[in-house]
């Protein structure tokens, strides 16, 4: 039993040395005087332990969460983003490849940390050079690239990104469209995503983000830990954890908000050449479906945008969409001069 | 003793720290007066950071209310706080004490989740030093080189940070520690004695 003395110590104040003794462990060896007064203060209350030990796992729990699949953030950002180049898709990259990720466990592909067996399993894909390159993807496209670090990047529809390597950073511009980052775990060399006002750094995560033009900057993270940060606004930057969407606007703001792993699943399925949909308007299916394809569906800003679908379908079939769309909601639909028109039956 | 090893850190995160919140709701219904669920809490990682093995606990939850009613029925037996009936408490852990469901990890997981939102509510500073210690990997002495700061700045960040996270955390919401807080003022007096 400890001494009366020692009873009188609260649980917090316990806890507030404790959490300066992980720290001190945190920071290396102890030095002959510091473990004398650590054992010390150990022998001196059961509770002074169990309070260390809780710290500790704090600590590791930080770790561990990082882990499970690392870490990206929207960092600080100091510096203008660089003049975004948004070239028109260049036709031999035209034609739709379906290239499937998730046959593929991600995390084995993190863990594969060379491109090089990557590059074999997938046919001819270039390992990048260290230097500057730029990657378009067409409408309708998606695109596996892996890169010579061992990250994999999942290039959706009509993006364009700058790939830039050198031996102390990884930097990637998305100068428009939608990404998925799977990151090789390197900390020495940060991995950088720079999109528009929004700038993303991760150690190695999985995490997506999405630059449309006409959402703000959109970062979904799949695994690990990400931090937000925009250029202004009133919250400068947001930690972001595992299963959370993170949003910047225009104005700098930055919200975070929790997706259930279904949502998450929804909204990455372009990686699969699918859209998914839940409750969604059918302006806003309109939309996601224009990303894809040329032919551009139509529903206008009556009563009709705003009635609402749910159900996955191909995304380079906006035909088979409207024609299910119709035939739910009881409209009628018809194809001309490249535009499929919604209207009241 | 030279605090936990890693391994046995590693554990505590992933089976007890994430179930902290909810055991102390637990606790609370079944601690009697004069027991302080805070003191109970610390004795029970106590404990399980010097258990010899841990590899055998087959449900680390199961075990951990175990662990932690345990401390409640000696402390109570032990004296000044009112006597409890073991057996009746014992029937309760039988009934209440969760049984590890298939879903335990992923539950654990969106615990380990939450640290994450923790760490955003850091102060700046604190924070940055926090992210570049556990996210980018780099050691105490390695920030103190990039922020331009003294080691034991960074190691001060660093204890303020756990302190910080263990509240909001542990507790299980951002709410300051009212159990402990009350005891502080109470028990200010009393220390001269």
């Amino acid at each position: 039993m400890v001494s009366q003395m020692t009873r009188f110590e609260t649980s917090s104040e316990i806890d507030a040395m404790a959490a300066l003794w992980a720290a001190r462990l945190d920071r290396g060896p102890l030095t002959e005087l510091d473990q004398a007064s650590l054992d010390c203060w150990l022998e001196g209350d059961v509770r002074r332990l169990g309070a260390l030990a809780r710290a500790q796992a704090m600590l590791a729990a930080i770790s561990l969460s990082a882990s499970t699949g690392e870490t990206a953030f929207l960092g600080s950002v100091e510096e203008p983003e660089a003049p975004p180049g948004t070239p028109e898709a260049s036709p031999e990259t035209s034609k739709v490849v379906s290239i499937l990720p998730h046959l593929v466990s991600r995390r084995r592909l993190i863990q594969a940390g060379t491109a090089t067996a990557l590059a074999a399993s997938f046919g001819a894909l270039a390992l990048l050079p260290i230097g500057t390159s730029s990657y378009t993807t067409a409408r309708g496209e998606v695109r596996l690239l892996p890169l010579a670090d061992g990250s994999v990047v999942t290039m959706n529809t009509d993006s364009h990104i700058r790939v830039n390597f050198s031996k102390a950073n990884r930097t990637i511009y998305l100068d428009k469209g939608e990404v998925l980052f799977d990151v090789a775990k390197s900390p020495q060399r940060p991995f950088l995503v720079k999109a528009g006002m929004a700038k993303v750094q991760a150690v190695g995560t999985a995490f997506s983000v999405r630059r449309t033009g006409v959402t703000p900057v959109e970062v979904m993270v799949r695994e690990g830990l990400v931090k937000v940060a925009a250029p202004q606004g009133h919250k400068q930057s947001m930690m972001v954890g595992a299963n959370m969407k993170a949003v910047a606007d225009a104005s700098g703001d930055i919200t975070a908000k929790r997706m259930s792993n279904e949502e998450m699943e929804r909204m990455l399925a372009w990686r699969e050449g699918k859209i998914a949909f839940s409750e969604t308007s059918l302006r806003d299916a309109a939309h996601e479906f224009n990303r894809y394809n040329k032919v551009k569906i139509e529903v206008g800003n009556g009563a009709i945008a705003n009635r609402t679908v749910t159900g996955m379908f191909s995304a380079n079939d906006p035909q088979g969409f409207a024609h299910a769309a119709a035939l739910t909601l009881d409209l009628k639909v018809q194809e001309k001069s490249g535009q499929i028109i919604f209207s009241t039956k | 003793m030279r605090g936990l090893s890693n391994s046995r850190a590693v554990w505590l995160a992933q089976h007890v720290l994430p179930h902290e919140a909810d055991l102390r709701r637990w606790l609370r219904l079944r601690t009697p007066a004069g027991l302080d669920v805070d003191d109970v809490i610390q004795e029970t990682y106590a404990k399980l950071a010097t258990l010899a093995e841990v590899d055998h606990i087959a449900a680390p939850k199961a075990y951990l209310y175990q662990t932690a009613l345990s401390i409640v029925l000696q402390e109570g037996r032990r004296s000044r706080a009112k006597r409890i009936d073991s057996d009746i408490e014992i029937e309760t852990l039988d009934a209440a004490a969760p049984e590890p469901l298939p879903d335990q990890q992923v539950e654990a997981r969106q615990e380990l989740a939450r640290v994450f939102d923790a760490i955003d509510g850091l102060p700046e500073k604190c924070r940055e030093v926090f992210v570049l210690r556990k996210v980018e990997g780099l050691s105490q002495r390695e920030i103190a080189e990039r922020l331009n700061l003294s080691e034991s700045t960074v190691e001060k960040h660093i204890g303020r940070g756990i302190r910080m996270l263990i509240e909001i955390f542990g507790r299980g919401g951002r709410s300051t520690p009212s159990a402990s807080s009350r005891k502080e003022t109470d028990g200010q007096s009393d220390d001269e004695v």
